[in-house]
């Protein structure tokens, strides 16, 4: 299966999952890039894109699915990009290797917006606010009768910065990806119901990087994490964060994480320095 | 792009339909253009990019040095209520710039419930709704489309009219334009020499006045205007732009496909039908050239579908001959191929099958009355016999359902006649028994009436729409004559098309009664999420305009029409001839079998018309 690396910025920030799907079956043809079909009563080209992105999010780390046939794969981003509307830029094309199950989170820059600048204190809220052993909120769901399930947010966020800046603030969410994701529109409500006056006037959500585990890339071997901001804590996806500070990352002896006490022993995975980056950046105006 | 839309746009419902950036479309450098036209749509994006005639004004004048067109839609509810929050003005989707410093606006009026949208749009963009209260060479409003053939309930709030086909008129429209900015004329000024180019017809130099009995009296043309404005045409349809770069919407529209044009007119005349007099004569296109184009446009927009379309496809002459050419490209490419508005009496159903092999969906026939002596009335040919022998073909071939569409209340109908469609409905289901391979499986038909609404340069243009009750009574007689579980019965909601009726043939004084209901709220009527009647009936009522005098009134013979100062190409007497074959049930043959003089061949080169 081959991999296409893009980003979505700009208007195709508003291009919703299913059209972009769309978008690309349309580009690979008008870019004559021949790629497998499905079988079947009505064959269609066969594409797919893992988490879908939320409509109005932009994201510098996405990826499709599909199965170049004959065309040189390093062609292919310079014969899409002219192909695609404004917003959507291929960065690589590639041989995928890391299955998408191991996708296990993602990094989101969410920032919060102030039009009178950050109202005082609202930084500190918000941080304690996510340190907190638990913090439950209503979401919506299609299985639920009442159409409503609770969540846990702290379980699915592995590690969370608040840096304030002059009127925003900016948060460096790493969440769980899937089985079950967390939606950083999700914070952000929680932030809303629960430190009002720290509440936004708008926010920005911006999908930075898929990784494997919280300080993994996932995929791609040139992708790395960008380096750390100030004011790292670091939560335990199968529980609160445990006082001794230990990384948080499920741990590869099995004996803590999922499916045990929910506590995680120590490690210091996470204290690896962060690898070189050579992060694909947001494209800024596309086209 | 633009910081508060980002804001706002994630509170919208479908908002890729606001941001522009889709593949194809055109972004100029401002600094380069010398003319910056609006090209409007006063519905939805989704409806609007599904217009031919947008995609190629919207070429056509893109292809002018100097000048940017860009493409405006109507913002759905949700959208305007955040737009106008945060006092964002309507804008261009190319560029994001707000179009009153525009120095053309135009709109495509393909619908008369689009009205009470074309004063919304203006008023978004922060323009005053009245051509008077707009001074200054920019900007001009402009309007053209089906609609534009009444131009009177538009006529104080467009600055002038463009006739008929637009491809050639806009760009002299523009030459104009400049020249006018160049010399530096006033408004005034730049409309009177509008006033003089073919095909565009200027409101405000027109003096209307009325007798007692609010019909028509005098329409007086100032400043060297003409009495009667021709609709343009383009009269080597070969030579015309084709769209073949086209913009490709990254949201899903209505026709989100290639379509492809093949001739334009239509050599019958169904004597209800505006299309059939108005975009007269025919001129078709060249096989090859279409052949070229369509698969250029399929290969450059990645569409995967394509459609022919025109207003009867079956009567384009090398129709094999294209459709053979087409799927020989198409189908190892895997596109589809579609043809709507084939024709019961010409059907050729191999073809249908050969090309759409894939998706046998259903089958779609328009007979418009129920029995022979209302079809003949009407100059629809469609003899029963030959529309249940395909029926029965297409059936037995496994087509699983089939739609029929009629009108109610045509002129000279009777009950017989309303019966007559239950009957048709009916027959069509026997034929289906007795033909069908798999009886089990069931059949679906579908029978479809609406409200005939006469329309201005139709031979019905003189006559009344029935009452609303008439109306009613008959949906509900047919409906109770519908027998049997396979047969579907769907009638047209009847307060548009009354309003429909009061719009196609009126005149300055709906206009008030226009902005009137727009000022209490009126907009999107053709949609039921909007359309609200009463807020309607109150518009008339304040205005003293007494609707019914619009739609269910006889017009005398030489009673001066609103419409009169405009002309498709065909005579009024030829209209009033065909009006009185109806009443006598008389069919006129088309255009192919004999001409029978309506005068669009005057449009012709060479004052011939090649049907
Ligand atoms: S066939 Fe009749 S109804 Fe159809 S477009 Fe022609 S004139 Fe109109
Ligand atoms: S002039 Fe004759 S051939 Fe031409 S459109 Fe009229 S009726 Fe048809």
């Amino acid at each position: 299966m081959h991999r296409l690396a893009f980003s979505k910025a700009d208007t195709a920030k508003f291009i919703s999952h299913l059209d972009l799907m769309r978008t690309f079956q349309r580009s690979f043809l008008r870019a004559g890039i021949a790629i497998k079909h499905t079988e079947g009563f009505n064959p269609h080209a066969f594409v797919s894109i893992p988490l879908p992105l939320s409509v109005g999010f932009s994201s510098g780390c996405e990826v499709l699915e599909c199965q170049v046939l004959d065309t040189p794969l390093e062609e292919v981003p310079a014969r899409m990009n002219a192909a695609l509307p404004a917003g959507i830029t291929v960065h690589r094309c590639y041989e995928g290797v890391r299955p998408v199950k191991e996708l296990a989170y993602v990094n989101y820059i969410v920032t919060l917006e102030y039009e009178a600048g950050a109202p005082f204190g609202a930084e500190s809220a918000i941080r304690s606010l996510l340190e907190r052993p638990s913090l439950v909120m209503e979401k919506r769901s299609k299985k639920a009768k009442s159409g409503k399930v609770e969540v846990d947010l702290i379980p699915l966020i592995a590690r969370a910065d608040v840096e304030e800046r002059r009127d925003t603030i900016a948060l460096d969410l790493i969440l769980k990806a899937q089985n079950p994701g967390l939606n950083p529109e999700l914070v952000v409500a929680a932030i809303r119901a629960n430190c009002p006056d720290a509440a936004p006037d708008y926010t920005v959500f911006h999908r930075r990087a898929g990784l494997a585990d919280p300080v993994q890339p996932w995929d791609e071997r040139k992708t790395r994490l960008p380096p750390r901001r100030k004011s790292i804590f670091v939560t335990d996806p199968a529980g609160p964060r445990p006082p001794d500070g230990s990384c948080g990352t499920p741990c590869p002896s099995g004996r803590a994480g999922r499916g045990s006490t929910g506590r995680t022993h120590r490690c210091t995975a996470a204290r690896r320095p962060p690898p070189e980056t050579e992060f694909p950046r947001p494209a800024g105006g596309g086209r | 792009m633009n910081r508060t839309l980002e804001h706002i746009l994630p509170r919208v419902q479908k908002p890729a339909r606001y941001t522009g950036g889709e593949y194809n479309a055109v972004v100029k450098d401002r600094r380069s253009v010398d003319v910056r036209y609006a090209l409007c749509f006063p519905d939805t994006y989704e409806i609007g990019m599904s217009n031919l005639g947008m995609r190629i004004l919207y070429g056509v004048m893109n292809q002018m040095d100097g000048v940017w067109c860009e493409r405006v839609f109507a913002p759905w509810g949700d959208m305007e209520e955040e737009m106008r929050r945060e006092g964002i003005l309507l804008y261009g989707l190319e560029s994001g710039d707000s179009i009153a410093d525009f120095d053309l606006i135009g709109f495509s009026l393909g619908y008369e419930m689009a009205y009470t949208n074309v004063l919304n749009m203006l008023d978004l963009a922060g323009l005053p709704l009245r051509s008077e209260e707009r001074y200054g060479l920019a900007p001009i409003v402009v309007a053209g489309g089906t609609c534009a053939y009444n131009p009177e309930p538009l006529a104080p709030f467009v600055d002038l009219f463009v006739l008929g086909e637009g491809e050639d008129v806009s760009v002299e429209l523009i030459q104009l334009y400049r020249k006018a900015r160049e010399e530096c004329w006033s408004k005034e000024e730049f409309l009177a020499a509008a006033a003089q180019v073919p095909g565009i017809y200027v409101p405000s130099l027109y003096q209307v006045s009325y007798k007692p009995d609010g019909t028509l009296d005098q329409v007086i043309p100032q400043e060297g205007a003409p009495a009667v404005v021709t609709k343009r045409i383009v009269q080597d349809f070969d030579k015309s732009y084709f769209p073949v770069k086209t913009i490709v919407p990254s949201t899903e529209i209505v026709h989100d496909r290639v379509m492809l044009e093949l001739f334009r007119g239509c050599i019958r005349g169904c004597r209800f039908c505006q299309a059939g007099y108005a975009y007269r004569p025919v001129r078709s296109r060249d096989p090859e050239i279409l052949l070229k184009q369509g698969i250029e446009a399929c290969k450059d927009s990645g569409y995967q579908e394509m459609t022919l379309s025109s207003l009867s496809t079956s009567d384009y002459r090398p129709l094999e001959h294209l459709c053979d050419g087409l799927l020989e490209w198409c189908e190892p490419n895997k596109v589809s191929l579609s043809l709507p508005s084939l024709r019961a009496d010409n059907f050729s159903l191999g073809l249908m099958e050969r090309v759409q092999h894939v998706r046998k969906s259903g089958l779609t026939f328009a007979p418009e009355a129920g029995t022979q002596r209302l079809r003949d009335a009407i100059t629809k040919p469609v003899p029963e016999e030959d529309l249940l022998r395909t029926r029965r073909t297409a059936m037995s071939r496994g087509w699983p359902s089939v739609k029929l569409y009629f009108m109610l209340g045509l002129p000279t109908e009777t009950d017989e006649d309303v019966l007559g469609i239950a009957d048709l409905a009916e027959k069509v289901y026997r034929a289906w028994k007795e033909t069908t391979p798999n009886p089990k499986r069931g059949v679906n038909i579908t029978v479809s009436t609406a409200w005939f609404v006469p329309k201005p340069h139709t031979a019905f243009q003189w006559e009344p729409q029935i009452s609303m009750e008439e109306y009613q009574r008959r949906v509900k007689l047919l409906r109770e004559h519908m027998k049997g579980r396979s047969i579907k019965y769907n009638w047209h909601d009847s307060q548009t098309s009354f309003l429909e009726a009061v719009f196609a043939r009126g005149d300055r004084k709906v206009a008030q009664v226009i902005e009137t209901a727009w000022r209490e709220g009126a907009k999107f009527d053709a949609w039921s999420e909007y359309f609200d009647f009463d807020r309607w009936q109150a518009a008339f009522a304040a205005c003293g305009v007494d609707p019914a005098f619009y739609a269910n009134r006889t017009r005398e013979k030489d009673e001066r029409l609103p419409w009169d100062v405009t002309s498709v190409g065909v005579s009024k007497d030829f209209l009033w001839r065909e009006r009185q074959r109806a009443y006598q049930a008389v069919i006129t043959p088309d255009c192919r079998v004999q001409c029978t003089g309506c005068g669009a061949n005057k449009l012709c080169p060479g004052g011939k018309c090649d049907a």
